[in-house]
């Protein structure tokens, strides 16, 4: 379970909006789907790098697995992202000269195999980008690229799975198809999973929907 | 975790130019210092070798002799209170006095047996020292004093200077045309000493050659015989007093001595002196290849350093990505440690390979030039360079630990 209570990000100290996630007691169980819908500029990116440790500017608690991240140490949060959570982040973060199935097995290669190979290549059939794996992510488009980002996400171990705004580039039906997949794989894996999006999907189902 | 797609992912940012100039900065400069330890190792063992002290700290001292003592008006000698002066010096750490003998002698070689027609027959003086002031103490420099149903005294080895031998062979044997004589050759020569006035009293004794000294220009035989045949032959009853001293200074210490002895008016062999300083002098040159070897290590070393910053942060999107991605620092600084480590033995191995072929040919120059040599790596030479490579490895750890660590940590921008 992760816990949030009374954040502030510190540069939305002077702006915060009235009714934010921000300075409420905000609980994500393990198992529940959570989608955050925000306009730019209100933090949804912040929250996923307040929670993947990334940034340590804010005020208020953060909880994870019942203990206080102020108190993390960095093996502690590195073991976090090896097994606790997996991310999609907004600019992606894949490396441009590996390809697509590199990148996906890097992420693989840093903690415990749980993908195999036929996986990988049954899930990038079901998201219509199996073609592109042996290609550099480089040459790849912007949606494509988003893609590979979350079949990477999945190939690793994770209790939480967080996307920062992972469907931007894609239509709906590739939406749908990656909605599908990921659902699909975190009840499997009885995992949680926190979404961010500038609009609601029209195909999209979350447990929670918090709105700002 | 695998590292191929790592390599792949970090190497690919740095062009290995400036990699390859620390290295072979590095390896350079280990390679200065381990040659000047060893070389330092190399030449003390030469310049403190018994027989080879080119650099010997012994000086053989003499007072001026002025037109008084030609006039027999002046004397050479030195009094107690002279010597027990020079031996309180700072610099000065032992001195010891010469004695020489009070009779005429005659030192006789007859060469039949060599097959050398003409033997010869010279007057010869002989002198003796403490053996502590000896350069060279071969086993047969001893005498047994003879009991009193002895019939013939026992034979008395004698050290020769070796430049009696060399002008013998290159000045007076050419001139001759008499053969040349080996060291080994003349030590096999059966000399026969004629000691005292045969008119009064006199001892014949057989005597042979037990080896040559640098360090002290004199006719040498072991003291108690000196002291035995001035007992046996002399007329006058009290022991002489020394003209001749021989000095151990401290080492390093020659030039105050020299000042003190020009100050008294001693004089001494500046041959010798200039040997001290020699040895000083090469002291200072191997040490300032030493400083050499530092510096460059020094700047290869920042090169390595600035070459890790400059690389770690041009990594800094892959890095931070596979942070990310699960990664520790812990696993990121061992990939780059692991990387450095190969690079460090590499520099090992070649600096020590450069080493032992530069001792080999400095080994076998010596050897030709009739000196002893150390010639084997010294154990010291090995702890020098282990404590470099150790300590280079510590900078650059240190460097790669600090750098990813800061990555690692979570951003609070103010």
């Amino acid at each position: 379970m992760i816990t949030c209570s009374f954040v502030i990000p510190t540069p939305l100290q002077e702006i915060l909006p009235p009714e934010a996630i921000w300075n409420h007691d905000i609980k994500f169980v393990t198992g529940q789907t959570y989608q955050i819908i925000a306009p730019s500029g209100r933090g949804k990116s912040t929250l996923i790098g307040l929670l993947a440790g990334l940034r340590g500017d804010y005020s208020g608690q953060i909880h994870i697995n019942n203990r206080n991240t102020q108190q993390f140490t960095t093996q502690d949060w590195a073991n976090w992202r090896a097994t606790g959570a997996s991310f999609v982040f907004q600019d992606l973060r894949l490396f441009p000269n590996l390809t697509a199935l590199q990148n996906i097995q890097l992420a693989q290669n840093i903690s415990q195999p749980i993908a195999t190979i036929n996986a990988i290549e049954q899930w990038a059939n079901q998201l219509q980008i199996k073609h592109k794996l042996m290609q550099p992510c480089g040459e790849l488009s912007f949606g494509q690229q988003q893609r590979i980002a979350i079949l990477r996400a999945l190939a690793k171990p994770f209790q939480w799975l967080m996307l920062d705004e992972p469907f931007s580039h894609l239509d709906p039906n590739n939406t749908q198809l990656a909605w599908q997949l990921i659902l699909e794989i975190a009840q499997q894996r009885k995992a949680g999973v926190i979404i961010t999006s500038l609009n609601p999907y029209a195909n999209i189902l979350c447990d929670h929907t918090l709105s700002v | 975790m695998k590292n191929a797609p790592l390599q792949k992912l970090l190497l690919r940012t740095q062009k290995p130019s400036q990699l390859l100039a620390a290295t072979f900065g590095a390896m350079l400069g280990l390679s200065l210092i381990l040659i000047a330890v060893q070389m330092y190792f190399n030449f003390r063992n030469i310049l403190n070798a018994p027989d080879q002290g080119i650099g010997s700290q012994y000086l053989v001292v003499n007072k001026e002799i002025s037109v008084l003592n030609s006039l027999n008006l002046g004397n050479s000698n030195f009094e107690t209170a002279e010597i027990q002066e020079l031996s309180k010096l700072p610099f000065v750490s032992a001195v010891g006095a010469f004695e020489s003998n009070q009779y005429p002698a005659k030192a006789s070689l007859n060469l039949a047996q060599f097959g050398v027609n003409n033997g010869f027959v010279t007057d010869i003086f002989m002198e003796s020292v403490e053996s502590q002031f000896l350069d060279l103490k071969p086993s047969q420099f001893q005498w047994t004093i003879p009991t009193s149903n002895q019939t013939s005294l026992p034979e008395v080895p004698i050290i020769l200077p070796t430049d009696f031998i060399n002008l013998y062979n290159f000045n007076y044997a050419p001139s001759r045309g008499l053969p040349q004589i080996s060291k080994d050759v003349i030590k096999l020569a059966p000399f026969q000493l004629l000691l005292g006035d045969p008119l009064k009293k006199s001892m014949l004794v057989n005597a042979r050659i037990a080896g040559f000294s640098n360090r002290i220009g004199s006719v040498l035989v072991p003291i108690n015989f000196l002291r035995y045949s001035n007992q046996q032959l002399s007329q006058n009853n009290s022991p002489a007093k020394p003209n001749k001293l021989i000095i151990a200074a401290q080492p390093n210490k020659l030039p105050e001595l020299q000042n003190y002895l020009d100050e008294m008016g001693y004089e001494t062999n500046q041959e010798l002196m200039r040997n001290g300083k020699f040895q000083t002098l090469l002291n200072v040159i191997l040490g300032s290849v030493a400083a050499l070897g530092l510096i460059v290590i020094f700047v290869a070393v920042s090169s390595f350093v600035l070459y890790l910053q400059l690389s770690i942060t041009q990594s800094k999107y892959e890095l931070e990505t596979l942070l990310r991605l699960g990664l520790s620092h812990h696993q990121l600084t061992r990939w780059y440690v692991q990387g450095i480590a190969l690079i460090l033995l590499g520099i090992s191995l070649l600096s020590s390979a450069i080493l032992y072929t530069t001792n080999h040919y400095v080994y076998k120059h010596l050897i030709r030039l009739d000196f002893q040599p150390e010639k084997h790596i010294h154990t010291q030479v090995i702890y020098a360079g282990t404590a470099l490579i150790l300590a280079v490895f510590l900078v650059q750890y240190k460097t790669i630990k600090n750098q990813i660590f800061q990555l690692s940590l979570p951003s609070k921008p103010k």
